[in-house]
């Protein structure tokens, strides 16, 4: 792929595409952004491929790099709408992400409500670990901490949505 | 401290991502990224032909300048050339 094979190319894709989009949906929680970010993702591995020195999985380090970029893109659309506040923006509207089980959709949608409330480093370990389920061992090495480090992140992480979760509860019936 | 049921309500809320499938990107992304990385190439013609458009081209322009040498030499001058028209252009005589 360092030397441009568009085969070992479409391969990769292939083989990481859905995965480096559902980590990107996770993120931004919206289609059109995660299409975008993945773009960008395998735009940005494929310049880079003669670089990658093996250290890690390729896996590994394209989700390193999807993290990176839907944290930034997250980090842009956030400061944006700072600049264009006249006035109280609206709640962030529901997100209903297409592959969560019928029974479950109520409560994915509380999850992706308050999993935005974490800061990024807890939030990047919750989504790879709950969301995307990734053994710990590469949820560290995708972002590059200790197994520890992660575990520690994961159970700040867990508090805190537990005590978000708290003052929602009890749940509004439809 | 949480009810046994506000807690059981938590845990399905931090749960409700488990047993979820993966989602699928459209089609048309691998098309994007394959236009972004992989542009189109300019179909090229081969070396020879590109030479003998080359030549052909200089010779087309050493003819027409060839040509347009001799004509300047056998036109005839401005007045030779114009007098038999205005000559011609006497309208009011009867």
């Amino acid at each position: 792929m360092a030397r441009g094979d568009k085969t070992a190319f479409r391969k990769l894709y292939e083989a990481l595409g859905t995965r480096v989009y559902n980590t990107a949906l996770s993120f931004t929680k919206h289609p059109q952004d995660a299409e975008d970010i993945t773009q960008e993702v395998f735009a940005r591995v494929f310049r880079s491929a003669a670089k990658f020195k093996g250290g890690s999985t390729v896996a590994t380090w394209v989700y390193r790099i999807a993290v990176n970029a839907s944290l930034s893109h997250v980090e842009r659309k956030k400061k944006r709408s700072i600049f264009r506040r006249t006035e109280e923006l609206p709640d962030t509207p529901d997100f209903d992400h297409p592959g969560v089980l019928l029974e479950k959709k109520e409560q994915a949608r509380l999850l992706f409500k308050v999993i935005d409330t974490l800061p990024p480093n807890q939030r990047t370990a919750f989504i790879l670990s709950y969301v995307e389920e990734l053994p710990r061992q590469e949820v560290a090495d995708v972002m590059e901490l200790s197994l520890k480090a992660v575990e520690s992140l994961l159970m700040r992480g867990k508090k805190n949505l537990r005590e978000k979760l708290k003052k929602m509860y009890p749940p509004r019936r439809k | 401290m949480e009810a046994p049921e506000e807690q059981k309500w938590i845990d399905d809320v931090l749960a409700g991502m488990s047993g979820s499938q993966r989602a699928e990107p459209p089609a048309e992304l691998w098309d994007r990224i394959e236009q972004e990385n992989f542009p189109a190439l300019v179909a090229r013609s081969p070396r020879w032909v590109r030479w003998a458009a080359a030549v052909a081209l200089i010779a087309l322009n050493v003819v027409v300048a060839r040509q347009f040498t001799l004509d300047q030499s056998a036109a005839p001058s401005e007045i030779s050339y114009y007098a038999p028209v205005s000559a011609n252009l006497n309208y009011y005589a009867q």
